[in-house]
């Protein structure tokens, strides 16, 4: 079995993040880079798949040139090899115009089953799982906790607020998982220094056949009009009871509209 | 030579860091201490290949350098780990007869050991087996051939115990001469720079806290770190832990070069010897230097509640001042670095 994982690189969450102020875009240089979270769940489950199925893991992702620490790292927990599609064009594309990137790499290198995690930290649209189905014709099983793959056919839990829903398929699809699925593993050391010698394939658009024209800051269908640093945050209201705290505090919970 | 860490490394060192931070907190440290879990993090430390690092390829193991591992040895430091880490990480690889590396590498075996400088073999009893000393030779022992006496220390979490066989040991025993002592004078000198290692990562650890706290703790209006009696200490303890630590990388590139080299080589290069001694000499001599003013200035930065027992402070003040004395303290080392520099033979001790 192919199984293809998006991966993404994201600001660590632990260190402030920012908009660059020319074209409103992520200053991925202030910050530093780590995997997202829920892409460690997806890789994971993938390497399970793999483990109780046979096949070969490929870890795919677009970003800029130090995405390849992400990279890096998911070819250190024990994917087999990597596609990292980069290029100066895909800077600032939206949710749309990535799914778009993606779709057309996924094409060019084949898969049985795309595991993405459910969403990233810096974006959080959660929407990719569902528009690379879409473009790709395949069936999409989003916000999984539990994946089962027999023959051509796959079988997840969908979390939802009453439970979860059992969702059917064949292969091949798309799976959005969520962190319950599993407890990623650490890279072990043999990982590591075995992550140097695995294939890692550069992508730009002309190898992918991504229309230039779909991509980039300038198509973009979404975009931020404005942005402000979030305010500090108001000291709060002491009271102080002279007999009359409750009323003072059932006042000030009324004025906010609580009670 | 370029003595910068390779990415290899660096990234050995960062994983352990996570681990650590996940599985080995200051909670769980405190709890090995008392009746709690003894080895937190180690089983997570074993399936990242933590004690197959230095274990030769042919038997599985990973078959690094010291070089390549010594930044993992620090963040054992940095979190106070609790255990016969280098023991077992170290010394075992050196030590142990071929047939029991393969268990190493799974991590199901914890080593103890009783060589050179030592007096007491730190935690033992939770070791399966112990490394021992005894008339010039180095003898294997499992735990149900020796009697354990527990020794007072300073650490609660690495406890310390004197060693004897028993008597009714048998003739099936593996513990006759299974190595010389000349054998086990390089791999002791691996250890003592991992632990040297470990005080760095220790002291490295007490700055921060000291650093965080001094922001945090306000005297006369102000944060203390404002004031310049406290920036001085904790600035001196920072330039001791830069000076030290590249004595301590130093020192593991110096053991590094001169693994897998057959006895034959080692021997012509006799001049390599003292450079390797001279290095492991200054690495533990600076690294205890370094830690135990960290230790001091903690302590002292902390003020009142520095020294109780609430505090998380004292695990990492009492691991500073158990492994300044391991494999040789700060004043042994300083001898024998002057004794290989001014070249006077009364001052040489073996190893």
């Amino acid at each position: 079995m192919n199984i293809v994982v998006c991966v993404k690189q994201v600001p660590d969450t632990a260190t402030e993040r920012k908009l660059r102020s020319d074209d409103k875009t992520l200053d991925r240089d202030a910050a530093d880079g780590v995997i997202n979270e829920l892409c460690e769940y997806a890789v994971e489950e993938a390497l399970r798949l793999k483990e109780a199925h046979g096949g070969e893991v490929t870890v795919l992702t677009m970003g800029p040139d130090k995405a390849t620490d992400t990279i890096r790292k998911a070819l250190a927990m024990g994917a087999d090899k990597a596609v990292h599609l980069v290029d100066p064009a895909l800077h600032g594309s939206d949710a749309l115009s990535t799914s778009y990137a993606l779709a057309q790499t996924l094409k060019k290198i084949g898969f049985d089953l795309v595991i993405l995690g459910s969403e990233s930290t810096d974006a959080r649209t959660g929407m990719l799982a569902a528009m690379l189905a879409e473009r790709l014709g395949t069936p999409q099983l989003t916000l999984a906790n539990k994946v089962e793959i027999s023959g051509a056919g796959i079988t997840v839990q969908r979390v939802t607020d009453y439970g979860f829903d059992k969702v059917e398929a064949s292969l091949p699809a798309i799976v959005s998982v969520v962190e319950k699925i599993n407890e990623p593993r650490y890279p072990s050391f043999k990982g590591i220094m075995a992550a140097k010698k695995k294939q890692v394939q550069t992508f730009g658009i002309a190898d992918a056949e991504i229309d230039a024209a779909q991509v980039g800051v300038a198509n973009a269908w979404s975009e931020v009009a404005d942005f402000a640093v979030a305010p500090p945050r108001a000291a709060g209201t002491v009271v102080k009871d002279e007999g009359d705290g409750g009323v003072k505090t059932a006042d000030y919970l009324a004025s906010k509209k609580f009670i | 030579m370029d003595f910068a860490f390779t990415d290899d490394q660096l990234v050995l060192g960062s994983t352990v860091r996570q681990v650590l931070a996940e599985h080995c907190p200051a909670r769980a440290v405190r709890e090995a201490g008392r009746t709690g879990e003894r080895l937190p993090g180690w089983p997570q430390l074993a399936r990242i290949g933590m004690f197959g690092m230095l274990v030769a390829e042919r038997h599985d193991g990973l078959g690094l350098r010291l070089a390549d591992t010594i930044l993992a040895f620090e963040e054992a430091g940095r979190a106070a780990l609790p255990g016969p880490v280098v023991e077992t990480a170290v010394i075992a690889p050196g030590l142990l007869p071929d047939d029991l590396q393969d268990r190493l590498v799974k991590g199901s075996l914890r080593v103890s050991v009783r060589l050179g400088d030592q007096v007491y073999a730190p935690d033992a009893d939770l070791a399966d087996l112990l490394i021992v000393e005894h008339d010039g030779a180095i003898h294997v022992l499992s735990s149900d051939e020796v009697r354990l006496t527990p020794q007072p220390g300073v650490d609660p979490v690495r406890r310390l115990f004197s060693v004897a066989a028993k008597a009714s040991r048998g003739d099936s025993s593996r513990g006759d001469g299974v190595r010389s002592r000349a054998q086990a004078v390089p791999v002791l000198r691996a250890a003592t720079v991992a632990v040297a290692a470990q005080l760095i990562g220790l002291a490295r650890h007490l700055l921060e806290a000291s650093v965080a706290h001094a922001k945090t703790r306000t005297q006369f209006g102000a944060p203390i770190g404002s004031f310049q009696a406290v920036k001085h200490q904790l600035a001196d303890v920072a330039i001791a832990i830069d000076f030290a630590a590249p004595h301590v990388y130093a020192a593991a590139v110096a053991i590094s070069d001169g693994q897998g080299e057959t006895d034959n080589l080692r021997a012509a290069k006799a001049a390599g010897e003292a450079d390797i001694l001279r290095a492991v000499s200054a690495a533990k001599a600076a690294a205890g230097e370094a830690a135990a003013l960290a230790a001091r200035a903690a302590l002292q930065v902390h003020g009142a509640i520095g020294y109780t027992e609430e505090l998380d402070l004292r695990l990492w003040l009492a691991r500073v001042w158990s492994l300044t004395s391991a494999y040789g303290d700060t004043a042994l080392h300083r001898a024998r670095l002057r004794a290989a520099i001014l070249g006077d033979p009364e001052l040489r001790r073996h190893p």
